[in-house]
């Protein structure tokens, strides 16, 4: 009896959804819209952290010794530092690998490759390359080496225009507050008029659940079809408005290409997108069913 | 089958005369009553009272031993299965066909697929309805509505079938139709309340007829005509 009814209800509501076609396809569209915004403010929001993940991971600070240091001493020095709360990783660059490396990247530019000749030894200096775990340990880190190892340091140099990353993080702190405030405005804007909408639908066919009741139907089996159309509600709308995410995104991938590489890019978006993709899919079920169930509740009073 | 007993109902409405007054009513089981009278006479009101759509202010409406503000309202649902209703606008779902409209009365009180597909098919079948099974109600005349209203008031087959007005939309012929429909229903031990001001469909009747004026019980007939 329980199953009849349940298969009868879910039967019910779907029959209502296809035959009220064009409310059906106003509700729709409202909800996919107010689920596209709640989707999307969430992939940026997540796009913007790993943005800044990114961007984090390339800062480091290289600390350059003096020609007198052995390499065993830097070594040392080197398991020591590793040993650091703050460090996630401690790089030892050669005076050889240094210059190796500047040769390379000089290949083309005449002048630098005379001047090296010209110069006959190796002008660079062997060194360590050190990425803290937050951004906000650079400066205690130099600190420390400045202070522990002052003898053997020639200098410390912060690898990538700490500043600039610095400004980026704030720009980037900032943009996350605003938009998670903007985001949360426009997505109880969103689940408002979703939730006028629902109730309009319902509300015309408010003479249907007098009959119903007229006919000998209990405010349940009146209700529970009206919750499974506002399920269905849901699922057309979170599956229009994660294709449009999932669209947008691919679109918005050349935008980001210069601080992500395309590949990384790919790749995170396969890893994230199903996640904001769950998100909407119950978002979409609970605001559907959310609103069938409370303005269901208005037109039911016996 | 149980009594419908009116037991010194009195209903009034607001900043209105009172609707109903001093009503003594007694239906047996398998009676055919007309209640008859002027638009505002109080006629809906007083069939609304029987499958407790509404409530009197004093006295009580009995059907059997129980009155009818005893029962909860939750319970008022399973209650009203025992009524079949026909009303003057039909009041089918427009978005449903006939044959889903006959068939969700019999949805509602939980008998099987089989069961209903067999039982709204005889229906149809023997109010003429079979082709228009797959219709919706807008491709339908107003006789035939009639006729799908009262298929699905008979579908559970009720104690008690309550017609409101149910000619009031209808042309001559098919207003005569329904009446003999009733009265094929009354004839196979179905109780009918039928309220309406059609006075030719009363007096081909020849069955009891209360009248009612201003909320009182003028006359009381068995068989009577239409007197107003």
């Amino acid at each position: 009896m329980r199953v009849l009814k349940l298969k009868r209800a879910i039967k019910e509501g779907w029959v209502s959804f296809r035959r009220n076609s064009w409310l059906s396809v106003a509700t729709v569209s409202v909800l996919s819209l107010s689920l596209f915004v709640i989707g999307s403010t969430l992939f940026v929001g997540m796009s913007a952290r790993e943005l800044m993940s990114n961007i984090e991971k390339n800062v480091n600070i290289s600390v350059y010794f003096k020609n007198d240091v052995t390499e065993e001493r830097i070594m040392e020095i080197k398991n020591t530092v590793a040993q650091r709360s703050e460090i996630a990783l401690v790089e030892y660059v050669s005076k050889e690998s240094a210059l190796d490396k500047f040769s390379k990247s000089n290949v083309s530019n005449e002048v630098v490759s005379e001047a090296l000749n010209e110069i006959g030894e190796n002008p660079l200096f062997s060194s360590l390359v050190l990425t803290a775990k937050s951004q906000t340990q650079y400066e205690q880190l130099s600190q420390y080496m400045e202070n522990n190892f002052k003898e053997e340091i020639d200098r410390i140099n912060f690898g990538k225009n700490k500043a600039v990353i610095e400004r980026l993080g704030h720009v980037v702190a900032t943009m996350q507050k605003i938009g998670l405030t903007v985001g949360i405005v426009f997505i109880l804007i969103a689940i408002l008029v979703t939730f006028s909408a629902i109730r309009m639908s319902l509300y015309t066919r408010k003479k249907d659940f007098d009959i119903m009741r007229l006919v000998g139907a209990s405010n349940l089996y009146i209700k529970i079809p009206s919750i499974f159309e506002g399920m269905y509600y849901g699922l057309f709308a979170s599956l229009i408005a994660i294709i449009f995410i999932a669209v947008i995104a691919y679109a918005g991938i050349p935008i980001a290409q210069g601080v992500i590489p395309k590949d990384q890019m790919i790749v995170f978006y396969i890893g994230n997108l199903w996640k904001v993709g769950i998100v909407v899919l119950f978002s979409g079920l609970l605001i559907g069913v959310a609103s069938s169930m409370i303005s269901i509740r208005k037109y039911l009073k016996i | 089958m149980p009594t419908i007993k009116f037991e010194n109902v009195k209903k009034s409405y607001q900043n209105k005369f009172s609707a109903l007054r001093g009503i003594n009513l007694i239906i047996e089981p398998g009676e055919f009553v007309s209640i008859v009278g002027r638009s505002g006479a109080g006629k809906t009101t007083l069939a609304k009272m029987i499958y407790a759509e509404g409530f009197p202010d004093e006295g009580k409406v009995y059907y059997g031993e129980r009155s009818t503000d005893e029962i909860r309202k939750k319970l008022l649902p399973f209650y009203r299965r025992n009524f079949g209703t026909v009303f003057q606008d039909f009041k089918l779902l427009p978005q449903k066909t006939v044959f889903e409209n006959v068939a969700y009365a019999a949805e509602v009180v939980g008998k099987d697929n089989v069961e209903i597909d067999r039982d709204v098919s005889k229906i149809l079948a023997v109010f003429g309805l079979s082709e228009k099974a797959s219709k919706y109600p807008n491709q339908l005349s107003g006789g035939e509505r009639q006729r799908v209203s009262l298929a699905r008031a008979l579908i559970n087959r009720p104690d008690v079938i309550i017609a409101d007005e149910p000619t009031g939309n209808l042309d001559p012929a098919s207003s005569m139709e329904i009446m003999k429909l009733l009265l094929k229903i009354n004839s196979m031990g179905t109780t009918v309340v039928l309220a309406t001001h059609d006075n030719d469909i009363v007096n081909m009747a020849k069955k009891r007829v209360v009248t009612l004026d201003n909320g009182k019980i003028v006359s009381d007939q068995n068989p009577g005509k239409y007197l107003i």
